[in-house]
């Protein structure tokens, strides 16, 4: 299938403030990294905090310029498009973020919120805004006797089903979910994901899933990314990289999640934190932490390879299984 | 320190009743719950966000702030050393001082609102040895730096003189577990301490926090939302909802064949995903409907009747009391054997 977003070669490095006369230094937070979505696939992006998943998100929709790569939308290049340009895409491409309770405008009712975004790409008249708005409430589960009603009255599940209409409202063909359930109670989580996972497989979504929480990235995934200091270290599809990961660092994040079946996870334990994107470690930048690091880890950036299919990772060992 | 007989009570909370008064009237965030913790035991509070778990533990060491007008009823009492026992409910404040720290420590989710921004780390682990233990207070400098190879760190003798914000909050953690264990607590209660971590990060606190409690013989009160990490520490697990306690008994049991619809819907609510050759995977996502009852509105029955999938018109009449089913597994469902 072909790709509706593609990046290739992705990299977004922040300059640190200037210190005394020595060169200047960058956090690099995204680098190297490549990959596609197809329409009606789900991408889920793991990784712990400083992994670079956020900043890969807001990459892939350009909320964010990079400072090396290519990012090309449905064959278009968009690296370098004007925001004029870009403007008629930004209805194909959507985000759901983490707080419901900061991404509604606590003054506007539901239905302003709504109607906002349909007004803002000119799409229909006021009271045809207003029955589109209605409807897309009771698509995510809520009423349209709910437009009236302001952010407040809702809880945190209930906005975010408001920020996932909001974000449907313009029947975009790609979504960016970043970390969409990880403000809400468990019991609650099922119901989003749920919803999230319905209306993609309807509307033939293409989604970067973007969560710390395994759980949540192996339900919803299709296909699997494992960032690390702002580099892949592992792709593949979810039942290739939860029941046979390859990567080290794969392995180490399934062996810390915590679960009810202790039975099934590797026994991997990662010591220590990730370090510095500022100052990332030579070679493979997962090394110091790596219970199977060799000296040679330390000279060469491993590239991706393929060890399956449709599976990639960056190591250079072969030789240890999970 | 003496040692201490390996079991017997530690701590028992009867009839905890905590409210705060508000402008609306009094808000029952803690309403008639009782648990115990035995010598060296691992207890697990489990529950979402409203449903009294925090507030269970900030009572024990009655951890409110004046404006928070709390009033706190009932028993909570603390079975010293010497076989005296202590009601914490109506200990005197300066005796409670003196309770908190030294017999039973807190650690919190987010430590950096509980280390002082402007001191190094040595000095605030030092400073609470010095307040608890005078007679240690020559060497409280050197136990500082014991007390953060204990807790984990490396390179202890040049970290001391770090300040928080040099560190990760996976080692400000670590530095808040030291300062907890300074005095050598009888009890410590853990509120949600790894929600704020990374899962790599929150594997090693776990593993940290169970070596300590093991090496040192002390209690352990850990406060979550998350039922696998319940099953990773806890001998016995208190399950609460809309201020009540709903289930409890030991973790395995609980977590094996649960008793309570709730404890049950908790469990079922976590993602899963069975792979399947040649079919589509089976993705499990089963919410639990409706919402939590506000502390306002809690109905004249069963608190998660209006939630729950065997409640049935007796459920809905009058308070339902927590069922003795055997042992020490308890069960506030009229249909418990039910669910068998």
């Amino acid at each position: 299938m072909t790709a509706l977003i593609e990046v290739a070669g992705l990299a977004k490095h922040f300059p640190l403030p200037r210190r005394g006369f020595g060169p200047r230094g960058a956090v690099r937070a995204v680098d190297g990294v490549s990959f596609r979505v197809a329409p009606g696939e789900v991408l889920g992006l793991v990784g712990e905090s400083g992994s670079g998943k956020s900043t890969v998100g807001r990459l892939a929709l350009r909320l964010l310029d990079p400072t090396a790569g290519r990012v090309r939308f449905d064959g278009q290049d968009i690296t370098t498009a004007s925001l004029r340009a870009l403007r008629p895409l930004r209805r194909s491409m959507q985000m759901v973020f983490q707080d419901p309770y900061a991404s509604l405008n606590p003054r506007r009712s539901v239905g302003e919120a709504i109607g906002e975004v349909l007004r803002l790409h000119g799409i229909g008249t006021r009271s045809e805004r207003r029955d589109r708005a209605g409807a897309l409430l009771a698509k995510v589960g809520l009423s349209a006797a709910d437009l009236g009603r302001m952010p407040r009255e809702f809880s945190g599940g209930q906005r975010q089903r408001i920020a996932i209409a909001r974000a449907l409202a313009v029947e975009p063909r790609f979504l960016v979910a970043d970390e969409p359930v990880s403000a809400l109670d468990v019991s609650v989580q099922a119901g989003i994901l749920a919803l999230l996972r319905g209306l993609q497989a309807e509307l033939s979504l293409a989604m970067l899933f973007i969560s710390h929480d395994l759980s949540v990235v192996e339900v919803m995934a299709d296909r699997v990314m494992v960032l690390y200091l702002g580099r892949v270290m592992e792709v593949g599809p979810t039942r290739t990289m939860f029941t046979a990961p390859r990567h080290p660092y794969t392995a180490g994040l399934l062996a810390a999640a915590p679960r009810l079946d202790r039975g099934a996870a590797p026994a991997v334990v990662l010591r220590d934190e990730i370090p510095s994107p500022a100052d990332p470690p030579s070679g493979c930048v997962f090394r110091t932490r790596c219970p199977f690091a060799l000296a040679d880890c330390a000279a060469t950036v491993p590239e991706p390879r393929t060890v399956g299919p449709d599976h990639q990772m960056a190591c250079i060992r072969d030789d240890v299984t999970f | 320190m003496p040692a201490e007989p390996p079991s017997g009570p530690l701590l028992e909370v009867r009839n905890l009743r905590t409210g705060f008064r508000t402008r609306r009237g009094l808000l029952q965030a803690v309403d008639g719950v009782a648990f115990a913790i035995a010598r060296a035991e691992t207890v697990a509070i489990v529950g979402e966000s409203g449903s009294g778990k925090s507030v269970t533990a900030m009572s024990i060491l009655r951890l409110f702030g004046r404006t928070d007008r709390a009033a706190i009823e009932g028993a909570i009492l603390l079975h010293g050393r010497d076989g005296g026992i202590r009601d914490l409910v109506t200990l005197p404040e300066p005796e409670l001082r003196d309770v908190r720290g030294r017999e039973i420590a807190v650690i919190f989710q987010d430590p950096s609102a509980s280390l002082n921004p402007v001191f190094p780390i040595g000095e605030q682990i030092a400073e609470a040895i010095r307040r608890h233990r005078p007679q240690e207070a020559a060497h409280a400098a050197r136990a500082a730096v014991e007390l953060l190879r204990d807790v984990g760190i490396a390179d202890p003798e040049r970290r001391v003189a770090a300040y928080p914000h040099q560190l990760s909050g996976g080692m400000r953690q670590r530095v808040m577990i030291a300062i907890a264990l300074a005095c050598q607590p009888r009890l410590l209660i853990a509120d949600e301490p790894t929600t704020a971590l990374d899962v790599t990060i929150q594997a090693q606190i776990m593993r940290l926090l169970a070596d300590l409690k093991a090496a040192r013989g002390m209690g352990l009160l850990f406060i979550t939302h998350d039922l696998a990490l319940v099953g990773e520490i806890a001998d016995r697990v208190v399950v609460m909802y809309a201020g009540q306690v709903v289930e409890t008994g030991a973790t395995d049991a609980v977590l094996a064949a649960p008793r309570h619809p709730y404890t049950r819907a908790l469990l079922e609510c976590r993602p899963e995903r069975h792979y399947r050759d040649g079919a589509e995977d089976e993705r499990l996502l089963r919410p639990i409907a409706g919402q939590p009852p506000r502390p306002t509105e809690v109905a004249a029955g069963c608190r998660f009747a209006p939630r729950c999938p065997l409640a049935e018109a007796a459920c809905r009449a009058g308070p339902v009391d927590l069922h003795l089913l055997h042992g020490d597994r308890q069960s506030r469902c009229r249909r418990w054997d039910a669910m068998a």
